[in-house]
């Protein structure tokens, strides 16, 4: 240690090798500080990759990458304790190739390894097992370097990767204290089953993938939700809610997860898997009004650790690959224009909102809005639509309109027509 | 509200999940109690409800126990704690959770 680059990225997450891939293409210096013993050993998700920033990295990546399932099932559903009623359920062979092939399962261990593999290829020096434990500032005030317990290493510039919990964004006041009402928890279990097991249960053939997504009852009918995601022969159940209303519910995360897999409607779906591992991992749900910093004098702050994740699509790993790419652009861009001068990071900013990554966090703020004003949003809204489903489809000696009329008043005495507008409308600007 | 489930049958669900997840635990602890008496204060303990390791446990005797062993460093029991009581740190590199699927 003690040396000097052009660039030190904190994280060898997908944000970090992002950075890492595209600085190691323009030439310039880069070393990664990873905390992990090797990359991927810290990393959680859900795991959806979506490959829109990948493919522009790393064209071949499909032949090369340790990629699980291509995902062709999506499927969208309502529980309550014991009714299933799925609003969406598409499978489609356009999603198998290109240009469509954008969504794969995939295990972050050996996917972060390769990525971080990828970027050291084209020549970014990777450290791992190293914790940044502190930004260093020049007499200046400016972003210097990273204090390491190796030592010291300086760089022009520095970029953080280093995650949801961002404690150095924190250190240099470039976030503040996050509350429990920004912040998701994630928790999640690997089971293992027989590959010819996971394709029938699911209806998928061997090379496709599924995911399965649940609101309701897992989660309590607080806004967050449930998955079940198929790699080659695991599956991933997983469950995630905001911190502020686990505390409410007073249930532990894994006893939620527990729930969930033994769910009526869920848990013949996963018997006869074996667990491998349970991981935990927290998701910065801090809303496009809420967002730190992400420039500051010397420093960038990417992925996770800026809080780019679109909570209405359930995006992050691309989010996090754009602002890392975007960070390194704009960092190679100093060199070329002679130099680190106080006004060289503004550009990241404005690339960010200019790409589809701040514009999509736009969108998301009306959900952001509904779950910090209405809490109890869904709890009314999944309960009425199951108890509608259920009323208008069951067979009675009542003649059919007769039926369905009546199924629809029941409904109708928990929304009146302007609020059943309204809910209709907000549905709409959730996902337009 | 849900009711306080069995605690036993809790206990061993969480050390069930615990016994798949690999650690390579420095001796040290990276987690730490500012002050136990803000914890004797503290009527809902947060941290012991949304910990998804059972990190943290409370007892009239022995205050707030910390078993850092477990912990999946996810960071959600210094966002809950409203007295800024817990001293959070990654453990040091290449030490803690050692995921191998994510």
């Amino acid at each position: 240690m003690g040396a000097k680059y052009e660039c030190i990225v904190v994280g060898a997450g997908p944000a970090g090798s992002a950075a890492a891939f595209t600085l190691a293409k323009s030439g310039v210096e880069v070393q990664v500080l990873e905390r992990g013993h090797v990359p991927g050993a810290k990393n959680v998700s859900g795991a959806i990759l979506y490959t829109n920033t990948l493919n522009n990295l790393i064209p071949e990546f499909r032949a090369e990458a340790p990629l699980e399932r291509s995902i062709v099932r999506q499927r969208y559903s309502l529980l309550t304790a014991d009714a299933e009623l799925t609003i969406l359920d598409l499978s489609a062979a356009a999603f198998k190739s290109k240009p469509r092939e954008n969504a794969f399962s995939i295990n972050r261990r050996k996917f972060d390894a390769w990525f971080a593999d990828k970027a050291g290829e084209a020549g970014a020096v990777y450290q791992s097992g190293i914790r940044a434990d502190r930004l260093i500032r020049d007499p200046a005030g400016k972003i210097c370097g990273v204090e390491t317990s190796e030592g010291r290493v300086s760089a022009d510039v520095v970029i953080l990767a280093d995650g949801a919990n961002s404690t150095l964004a924190k250190q240099v006041g470039l976030r503040k204290r996050f509350t429990p009402d920004k912040v998701a928890l994630g928790v999640k279990e690997t089971l293992s089953l027989p590959r010819g097991a996971i394709e029938d249960r699911f209806n998928i053939e061997a090379d496709e993938g599924a995911s399965f997504k649940y609101l309701g009852e897992p989660v309590h009918y607080s806004p967050g939700g449930a998955y079940i995601l198929t790699n080659n022969d695991t599956l991933s159940i997983g469950v995630v809610l905001r911190l502020s209303d686990l505390s409410v519910k007073g249930v532990k995360p894994y006893e939620l997860l527990e729930s969930f897999k033994n769910h009526p409607r869920v848990r013949r779906l996963l018997d006869g898997g074996v667990s491998q591992e349970y991981s935990a991992h927290i998701l910065p749900e801090l809303g496009y009004d809420h967002l730190p910093q992400l420039t500051g004098d010397g420093v960038l702050v990417t992925g996770d650790a800026a809080g780019l994740l679109n909570v209405v699509f359930h995006e992050g790993i691309n989010l996090a690959m754009a602002s890392g790419l975007m960070a390194a652009l704009t960092t190679a861009a100093v060199r070329e224009n002679g130099g680190y001068s106080s006004t060289s990071l503004k550009a990241y900013n404005k690339m960010l909102h200019e790409s589809f990554v701040m514009k999509d966090m736009k969108s998301a703020m009306g959900f952001h809005k509904i779950m910090e004003e209405r809490p109890d949003y869904f709890d009314k809204l999944l309960k009425s639509a199951v108890r509608f489903a259920t009323d208008a489809v069951s067979i009675t000696d009542k003649p059919k309109n007769e039926q369905i009329a009546s199924a629809w008043k029941t409904f109708r005495s928990s929304y009146g027509w302007t609020a059943l507008a309204k809910e209709a409308f907000r549905l709409w600007r959730l996902v337009s | 509200m849900t009711l306080p489930t069995n605690a036993h049958a809790s206990a061993s669900l969480i050390e069930d999940k615990l016994s798949k997840v690999q650690f390579i635990n420095h001796a040290d602890s990276h987690l730490a109690v500012r002050d136990q008496q803000t914890c004797r204060r503290c009527v809902l303990r947060p941290c012991v409800d949304v910990c998804p390791g059972a990190v943290y446990d409370y007892s009239n005797e022995e205050g707030l126990s910390v078993a850092y062993e477990n912990c999946l460093e996810c960071g959600s029991c210094k966002i809950v704690c409203e007295f800024d009581n817990i001293e959070w740190n990654y453990p040091p590199g290449g030490f803690g959770v050692d995921y191998q699927w994510g």
